[in-house]
């Protein structure tokens, strides 16, 4: 059987405003809210309510045996509390079903597995707080921020207990053994990697003109999936996890180019098929770990940018800095201990703020960067990080 | 032959505010504005691709900036039209804002010369002041058709802007404009010997007029940013005003004392690549950028700003030096700077010696004392300095011409 574990993630960060540091900003005017509030207002319009529909129509429709997986940040809940309560309510409905299965990460989406244990282990529970006040649920499955993995975040993640499946990247496995679980290092949890080739089929080429598939249909894809479904020897426990943005839907790829018809056939015809059918990633359990190849990932590795790496965030010279100075900063704002200000800061974390900050000119990578940038240029996103900042510092004082 | 009193200029800018970029905008502002104190007209003449100008004859009207229209739509259109503020009436009128010399689409000595053209047979007037290259073509022209006396008052040079060689083209219009003027003035003793080396001009026809400044916004009550004091560039991010250098002692500093912090006020075509060299250093966030500041912004960053740093490489005048002085700040000015020739309480320093100033930053940052009696003295020196009497040599200057 090909176990198709289907996991989207939903995020938004909060976006920066222009910040007069000589001004003595207040700390609340460092976000540009009417600029979030547009962006989610927009993205409910186009990706989460037509989304939510599709899926629960398709759960209607199919009963539990279609399954799919979120993993959605705080800062999206609680921007969507703010400004799109229609697009809460619907999320909340879909976890109503039973038919979806919740993953658990750091509240901010942030980069702090590879800095500080401490900080990073407080975000996981607020974002577990978070899913049990939003959805009555408790998450068994964690993906740490962009899939980012390295043998750290299964150690700071044992003392917690709660998970037992971690998602990472297929480069962190090796791509060739993709589609079987693994063993984190230390044995305390199995790891699913993501098949970043079928993923992107779907989440980059789907639109892609020059690609010999193009026009994606769903009966092409599950040929696809068929093949690499024969390329593992029928393997009985066979896994593949397609895991993208949830904006994918409408949002990066616009509802006119067919992606939302293209999921309720795909849905359709795996659910149809002999041998394929949808898991939550959480039923990787069902492999007996003693079988399962150990894993050692000494580097991280992320779903990012072509090297796949933590570079998307932290290679220039303004990402350094910026990040250097945020460490700082949330030590100093958690010993003195304003909520606040901890707030605050921890909405800075999040990684986008980081990734607007890469180069923009170069490779297809840097194209991707600049996308998926609100502001000017790297400098313009540097520049507001730092008085972002400062300003705390400022009310600090 | 007219009174001195009333005379009539026709002064030609191509930067006023509200459109500012550089110390050009606030020098012709604060010069005419003592000139209509002291009963001057002024026929202000801004680029426009319309044939639109501004008749001055009160010092309100600098403000107001109410257009004479010659083309009768326009001005139908201009007088039905509701406005926000000056820059929303200059869009209407499209009045421009000052683009880089050349680029595409930018604004030419041509184009200012054909708006001079459709305005000259409507006013009346006794000399002609162009300020800077951009208008030298256009008092050419106002000069062979009217045969009025022309003054072209030098504010910078393609040698300082450039840092360099320069624009060729430029330099031919520089040199044209200054051989055929009546007058050349300069901001400073520094730019007239620059005027009379590079452009070979008769030293007997330059006259130095050095800038004042002019505060438009009342002193806010001075505060504090930070734990540290602040040391302050502002400017254009231009390689003339060295703010490379400026991060380059900003740096040194740091290395020895972390109780600092470093603004950098400004933008300009260096922005990127200072703001990637600050990062470079890992300087957290004690070196920070602002963007560009409006003039209200310019008020506001003094009053918690505490060291001026103004290391430029050539630098005509430089208006901010006695903008911060006026407001207690102790400035460290590069010596190849026009406004060291009317200050004495000031820093000065050779721009390439950045030990030089970084020492002269670090004893007084660690000697507050030393730092707040020379902040009083600038800003008495400072005080000191106005409009007027720069506005009385220019009138003696056009009385010399018209007589």
């Amino acid at each position: 059987m090909l176990n198709v574990a289907l996991c989207f993630h939903v995020h938004q960060p909060y976006r920066l405003g222009h910040i007069r540091v000589y001004d003595r900003t207040a700390c609340g005017e460092i976000f540009d809210d009417a600029l979030n509030r547009a962006m989610v207002e927009r993205v409910t319009r186009v990706c989460y309510l037509p989304a939510g529909e599709l899926f629960c129509s398709l759960i209607e429709r199919y009963g539990p045996d279609f399954k799919i997986a979120l993993s959605i940040t705080g800062t999206v809940v609680e921007q969507l509390r703010d400004w799109a309560p229609e697009a809460r309510e619907q999320f909340r409905k879909l976890a109503g079903t039973g038919s979806l299965e919740f993953i658990g990460e750091t509240y901010y989406h942030s980069l702090f597995s590879l800095f500080d244990r401490e900080e990073f282990v407080e975000q996981v529970h607020m974002h577990l707080e978070m899913l049990k006040d939003e959805y009555d649920l408790t998450p068994q499955v964690f993906r740490n921020t962009e899939l980012l993995y390295d043998d750290r975040v299964s150690d700071y993640l044992s003392a917690m207990g709660q998970f037992r499946v971690v998602l990472c990247e297929d480069a962190a496995a090796g791509c060739a053994i993709s589609g079987r679980p693994c063993r984190s290092y230390n044995e305390r949890h199995m790891l699913l990697p993501r098949n970043h080739v079928l993923t992107d089929d779907i989440a980059f080429r789907f639109q892609d003109r020059e690609w010999s598939e193009y026009p994606l249909t769903a009966e092409k894809f599950t040929a696809r999936l068929e093949r690499y479904y024969e390329e593992g020897g029928h393997d009985h426990d066979r896994f593949l996890l397609l895991y993208m943005d949830y904006e994918t839907l409408g949002e990066h790829i616009l509802s006119d180019s067919g992606i939302f018809q293209f999921f309720e056939h795909l849905a359709e015809i795996i659910l149809l098929h002999d041998s394929m059918r949808f898991v939550w990633p959480s039923e990787v359990r069902s492999c007996n770990m003693e079988t399962l190849e150990k894993l050692f990932v000494k580097h991280p590795v992320s779903w990012a940018d072509s090297k796949k790496d933590h570079g998307a965030w932290l290679s220039s010279d303004l990402q350094r800095n910026a990040m250097g100075t945020l460490l700082e900063m949330v030590s100093r704002i958690r010993s003195q201990g304003d909520a606040d200000l901890l707030e605050t800061v921890r909405r800075l974390s999040s990684s986008d703020h980081f990734y607007c900050m890469f180069p923009w000119k170069g490779d297809a990578d840097a194209e991707v960067h600049r996308h998926f940038s609100s502001y000017g240029s790297p400098e313009d996103a540097y520049v507001r990080y730092l008085n972002a900042l400062t300003v705390l510092e400022q009310h600090l004082e | 032959m007219p009174r001195a009193a009333s005379f009539r200029v026709l002064t030609l800018t191509w930067e006023f505010p509200p459109l500012i970029v550089g110390g050009l905008g606030m020098a012709c502002y604060g010069l005419v504005r003592a000139m209509l104190e002291m009963g001057v007209q002024v026929v202000l003449v801004l680029p426009s691709r319309k044939p639109v100008f501004f008749e001055l004859s009160d010092v309100s009207h600098a403000d107001q900036l109410d257009p004479a229209i010659l083309d009768p739509d326009l001005k139908r259109g201009y007088g039905m039209a509701r406005f926000g503020n000056t820059l929303d009436r200059f869009r209407f009128l499209e009045v421009l804002c000052p683009p880089v010399a050349y680029s595409p689409g930018a604004l030419t000595p041509g184009m200012y010369r054909s708006q001079i053209e459709s305005i000259l047979p409507h006013v009346d007037f006794d000399v002609i002041h162009a300020h800077d290259w951009l208008t030298y073509e256009a008092g050419l022209y106002g000069k062979g058709v009217t045969g009025k006396p022309l003054v072209c008052h030098v504010h910078s040079t393609e040698y300082d802007r450039a840092c360099g060689a320069g624009d060729q083209r430029i330099h031919q219009v520089e040199r044209m404009g200054l051989e055929t003027a009546d007058r050349v003035v300069t901001v400073s003793r520094f730019t007239a010997d620059r005027v009379r080396d590079c452009y070979s001009i008769d030293p007997g026809r330059i006259r130095v007029v050095h800038n004042a400044y002019f505060m438009e916004y009342p002193e806010p009550s001075r505060g504090r940013l930070f734990r540290e004091p602040v040391v302050l560039f502002m400017g254009r991010m231009t390689c003339q005003k060295g703010p490379d250098i400026f991060l380059e002692v900003a740096r040194r500093v740091l290395i020895r004392h972390r109780m600092v912090r470093f603004l950098m006020a400004g933008e300009g075509d260096m922005m990127d690549r200072l703001v990637h060299r600050s990062a470079h250093s890992s300087l957290g966030n004690r070196v920070l950028f602002t963007g560009f500041l409006n003039r209200e912004g310019v008020s506001r960053i003094l009053a918690v700003s505490d060291i001026l740093l103004a290391p430029s490489i050539t630098d005509p005048f430089n208006i901010t030096v006695l903008e911060a002085m006026s407001r207690g700040l102790v400035a460290v000015v590069s010596r190849r700077s026009g406004v060291t020739e009317v200050v004495r309480h000031i820093l000065t320093a050779d721009y390439w010696d950045v030990e030089d100033m970084a020492g002269m930053i670090l004893s007084l940052l660690k000697n507050p004392g030393k730092r707040r009696r020379m902040g009083e003295l600038a800003k008495q020196e400072a005080e000191r300095i106005h409009w007027h009497d720069r506005a009385l040599k220019m009138r003696e200057l056009y009385g010399e011409l018209v007589c």
